[in-house]
């Protein structure tokens, strides 16, 4: 009735374990007061019920068998392991609980999450907001330190805000906390982010270890941001490249990572997403990360709900037997309660108070695969210049997930989501005796 | 316009226009109306179809949700209208 192939944690914000009682019960509302990253798979009678956290942190794909009834898994590439034709996939959606009785051929969907699409309340305060941020990051960080007080931490620096406010939160509660930073010298010579980032580690006293990469590695890496990071998409896959090698050298340092024995990996990640703070990259005479023409609102819910198509960070690391916390996600909702008019640096500096001095805010934004704002190097160069641009992306990820031509695999992910469906797979997927709609 | 009061077509016209301005299609395109394959055809990209859910929200005031996209009829100016105008208020 339910193969269930779903790895890694499932994390509350509150930091208590999800209880599976919860799940089972199933009833409406259930799921509601669910907080934090989880993907779950349930057998209840002669159903299965499925679930996903409300920004879709966590993947879940599933399949129905015409005999078997479902598959369920975190990863794509296991779901192809197990024989299930890449049409056959489908994705419960964010926020949503996808209940299936395969002897009855019945598919509910049914979503006990939802985000706002009229853009952050006007009437609420922002310096009490980023108050009650601050504190709730703080709470969570010490909750998280109670839960697993003999794991080791790293965190990830890159060089930006982000990173470093969690890095200057966690602190506090993880003094043997060492900081990682991801380096692409190439040609160029070390970026401006991997300076700001080791500065950063000087001014909160944590031991930086900078992961220096070359082209080679870079490329080596791409096979696995595909098939972990679960997207072929330029701006998942590049920064999917980053925590490969992250996560690789990561684990080097704690080889009974995912054998028993958890290794927090802290990031500044989805604080982009949930403040829209992005902007597309030129690079050789062309656009690179376009974004779509709405307003920043809607463009801001675009970017939050594209969160659960993608697994750059926590399937990467998971990957590696590596537990990923991204704290941002644990105040999210306060996050988009903003006004959009609060640029990132204001952001920051609300919930970092003095942590850091006034010129940290002035430099200008950098993203993380590429190093430095100029972008005179970094992943997007080396592999725009070697003829790795989207149709190689997307070759490569055919050839990962098996799907069997351009269309079929374009079709998976559509406005930030992965495929799913809202009835029962009715037909047979070619010979396979697995299910289609 | 009351929602009760839109008909569907005039759903469908106001998508076309939509996606013909967005899209920036030519008018003596004859491959391109109502029943054209948005996506596999090129007319609506990957930047494209979140331009396309936000008009279709705020102009009939009502929420996509994400297996609204994967919907077999979300495929064609026509399918989109259908599943616009299921959402509308009925007319009593």
């Amino acid at each position: 009735m339910l193969e269930s192939l779903l790895r890694g944690p499932d994390l509350g914000w509150d930091c208590r374990q999800l209880r599976p009682a919860h799940v089972r019960a199933a009833a409406p509302g259930v799921f509601e007061d669910l907080t934090g990253r989880f993907a779950t798979a349930h057998r209840v009678g002669d159903r299965v019920i499925l679930a996903r956290d409300p920004l879709g942190l966590n993947k879940l794909f599933f399949a129905v068998h015409m005999d078997a009834g479902v598959i369920a898994a975190t990863y794509l590439t296991d779901l192809r392991g197990a024989g299930v034709p890449f049409e056959a996939i489908y994705a419960v959606p964010a926020g949503t609980t996808v209940e299936i009785a395969p002897r009855q051929q019945a598919l509910a969907c049914q979503r006990f999450h939802r985000l706002d699409r009229n853009g952050s309340p006007r009437g609420s305060d922002p310096v009490a907001t980023l108050h009650d941020i601050r504190a709730d990051l703080t709470r969570y960080l010490g909750h998280l330190a109670q839960q697993f007080p003999a794991a080791p931490v790293a965190v990830c620096l890159s060089g930006g805000l982000d990173s470093a406010l969690v890095a200057a939160l966690a602190a506090e509660h993880f003094p043997a906390m060492t900081a990682y930073t991801y380096s692409f010298p190439g040609t160029a010579g070390p970026s401006a982010d991997v300076s700001q980032a080791l500065a950063t580690g000087r001014r909160l006293g944590l031991p930086s270890t900078v992961v220096e990469v070359s082209a080679a590695d870079v490329l080596a890496a791409l096979p696995d941001a595909i098939r972990f990071g679960q997207d072929w998409r330029d701006f998942n896959v590049h920064a999917a490249i980053v925590n490969v090698l992250l996560a690789d050298a990561i684990a080097h340092e704690y080889p009974a990572a995912g054998s028993g024995s958890q290794v927090l990996i802290l990031t500044g990640d989805l604080m982009n997403e949930l403040l829209a703070d992005y902007a597309p990259v030129q690079y050789g005479g062309r656009e690179y990360y376009g974004l779509p023409a709405v307003g920043h609102d809607a463009l801001r819910v675009a970017l939050v709900r594209g969160i659960q198509a993608g697994d750059r960070e926590v399937g990467v690391f998971q990957s590696r037997g590596l537990t990923v916390i991204q704290p941002y996600a644990s105040v999210f909702r306060k996050l988009l309660d903003l006004p959009a008019a609060l640029g990132k640096p204001d952001v920051i500096r609300g919930i970092a108070g003095d942590v850091f001095p006034p010129p940290f805010y002035l430099r200008a934004k950098a993203r993380a695969q590429i190093g430095d704002p100029e972008v005179r190097g970094g992943i997007l160069p080396l592999l725009a210049d070697s003829g790795r641009g989207s149709e190689y992306l997307e070759q490569l990820a055919r050839s990962i997930f098996g799907a069997p031509d351009r269309r079929v695999l374009r079709s998976f992910i559509r406005a930030g989501a992965y495929r799913s469906c809202q009835g029962f797979p009715g037909r047979r997927c070619g010979q396979s005796r697995y299910l289609q709609v | 316009m009351d929602k009760a009061d839109i008909s569907r077509s005039s759903i469908a016209a106001a998508l076309e226009k939509f996606i013909r301005e967005s899209a920036q299609v030519p008018e003596e395109d004859s491959e391109f109306g109502r029943s054209a394959q948005l996506f596999d055809s090129g007319y609506v990209d990957s930047l494209g179809i979140v331009a396309l859910m936000v008009f279709i929200e705020t102009s009939f005031g009502i929420e996509l949700a994400e297996e609204d996209l994967f919907d077999i009829r979300f495929a064609t100016i026509d399918g989109i209208s259908e599943i616009i105008g299921e959402r509308l208020p009925r007319r009593t």
